[in-house]
């Protein structure tokens, strides 16, 4: 049966992965075991366990690291990352659809999008925090405004790739243009811009650390530029950790959300 | 299966879909600055209630001809009218069955049939009725709730042509719709639509590239010589507004005759084997 064979490679796929896994963590205990190099610059995975018990109880009168527990680190992120990609979908896609349909709009604005999306976030940094302050206003800028291009221009190439067919069925069915935007031209983006979206997530995420470098706690990217000072190299590790995981599990969501929301992905 | 009620299928006025193309032609001009004669002059009157079957070699300009009278192109010199009135863009009025199937993902099949009246806010009951009605119509009452891209193109066609008639257009265009099908589900659909249009003789024109088809469907048949598009052949046909259907018809030796008569118009164009001159490659 070919459902057996599928399923029994999804099983070895993930024995192989589970090993490369242990394998992993055999090679660190083993390295670090051997003290191979000093603690500061490859601590044990126990002292890296450690700070991250430590990260989520009350030791010594202190809660978690540098005063919050992990999961209020995570949340206070999660909250700037959801703003910052949150107003990028709602700007970034009327953006897009104005940029696709309006040829004087795009020969303005899209040299725009284009400069501000090949800026290294830190670039423009400094001036998101004059203007703004140090607090979060800035690092929501700063997200957002790196979450915006991959939203705007993934609305761009799927309008530009919607089969003319469609839109010419909308017209002669009675549709006004507006209502080929909003019945037409925006379902049948859905698949390119989850792949925006995705990219977007993505982008902020690797920013998030840059935008946490400035009064970033709590703040898990905060947690992470802080143990420089103190050569807490378990702590930057337990961060590397826990940011992995969380973008692994964010893209995990979008997949599945797409899977939901785009059944005929891969079909028409 | 027998239609249901159609009496609001009936055009309402003997003139309201009279078709007239005066003068008509189309030129395009590539990116080189050279222009390609498409179609054209071409001058036109099709009569209410027709069923005009355009035939002609491919790249002849009738899928250009379809496109103007749908209101997708607006031609280079004359004029296109319907009803009276000149096209300039698309309208539910004449609606547009294309050759591929063309059915929005998003959405069921009943959504896709029911698209067109809520794009102009027919009530959700009244909508409710006319969509029922129509998949009795093409026999697809049973794959209502169903995804476009769960059915076979075939049916796809037929739900477009629901879609289609669910505005109660007052002329249908028809664009190579059955080209796409095997054989034997081309020769179902074409009943099918007879079946239809003998029951509400709404306006069709219908581009094809096979004669066959054409005399078996068409009122009165256009031969289209190769590019730039004239009309080299116009004649009337009887099959279609008989109550004759399927061998009965396509062994009548007037029908033979007729398609041997029309098949000779393409031959130049054409270069096949005159023995058999009827024969498409599928």
């Amino acid at each position: 049966m070919s459902t057996d064979l599928i399923w029994r490679r999804r099983i070895g796929d993930l024995a192989l992965r589970l090993g490369a896994v242990a394998v992993f963590f055999g090679l660190w205990w083993f390295v670090t075991d051997r003290g191979v190099w000093s603690e500061i610059v490859v601590p044990k995975p126990s002292s890296v366990w450690e700070r991250f018990i430590q990260s989520v109880t009350v030791h010594d009168d202190v809660r978690g690291l540098s005063g919050y527990f992990l999961w209020e680190h995570l949340w206070a992120s999660a909250w700037r990352l959801i703003r910052g990609v949150g107003w990028a979908i709602v700007i970034g896609i009327p953006l897009g659809l104005l940029l696709a349909t309006s040829r004087p709009v795009r020969v303005v604005l899209e040299p725009v999008i284009s400069f501000i999306r090949s800026l290294p976030p830190l670039a423009y940094f400094s001036l998101l925090i004059i203007w703004f302050g140090i607090e979060d206003a800035s690092k929501v800028w700063l997200l957002f405004l790196a979450a915006l291009a991959p939203i705007a221009l993934s609305v761009i190439s799927g309008v530009e790739g919607v089969r003319t067919d469609w839109v010419e069925a909308a017209r002669s069915l009675g549709a006004s243009r507006l209502q080929v935007v909003g019945h037409t031209l925006l379902p049948a983006i859905l698949p390119e811009l989850f792949t925006g979206l995705r990219l977007s997530i993505g982008f902020a995420f690797s920013t998030i650390v840059a935008a946490e470098t400035v009064d970033g706690i709590p703040g898990i990217g905060g947690l992470a530029w802080s143990t420089k000072k103190f050569l807490q190299t378990d702590v930057a590790i337990m961060c590397v950790l826990v940011i992995g995981v969380c973008a692994v599990g964010i893209d995990l969501l979008i997949r599945t959300l797409e899977r939901r929301l785009v059944p005929w992905k891969g079909r028409v | 299966m027998s239609a249901p009620g159609l009496a609001g299928l009936t055009p309402s006025a003997p003139t309201a879909s009279r078709l007239v193309l005066t003068g008509v032609e189309q030129r395009f001009r590539a990116k080189d600055g050279s222009t390609t004669h498409a179609l054209g002059p071409l001058d036109l009157d099709v009569v209410d209630g027709s069923f005009l079957a355009v035939v002609g070699p491919s790249g002849c300009g009738k899928s250009t001809l379809l496109r103007l009278v749908a209101g997708f192109a607006q031609p280079t010199a004359g004029s296109v009218e319907v009803g009276g009135r000149v096209v300039d863009g698309p309208s539910p009025d004449r609606g547009v069955v294309f050759q591929q199937p063309n059915l929005y993902p998003w959405l069921s099949v009943a959504e896709n049939v029911a698209f067109g009246l809520k794009m102009r806010h027919v009530p959700r009951a009244e909508r409710r009725a006319i969509v029922a009605e129509h998949l009795e119509l093409v026999g697809l009452a049973d794959v209502a709730s169903r995804r476009p891209y769960e059915l076979s193109g075939g049916m796809q066609q037929r739900v477009q042509l629901a879609r289609v008639l669910a505005n109660r257009p007052s002329v249908v265009l028809m664009d190579e719709p059955f080209a796409a099908l095997d054989a034997i589900t081309r020769e179902r659909l074409q009943d099918e639509l007879l079946r239809i249009w003998r029951t509400h003789r709404t306006t069709v024109v219908f581009i094809t590239h096979s004669v066959d088809e054409a005399v078996y469907l068409g009122t009165r048949v256009l031969v289209m010589s190769p590019r730039p598009g004239t009309i080299v052949a116009d004649e009337p046909v009887t099959f279609s507004t008989s109550d004759q259907a399927g061998d009965a018809v396509r062994d009548d030796p007037a029908f033979i005759e007729q398609r041997r008569r029309i098949s000779a118009h393409l031959r130049p164009a054409r270069n096949q084997n005159p023995q058999n001159p009827q024969k498409e490659s599928a």
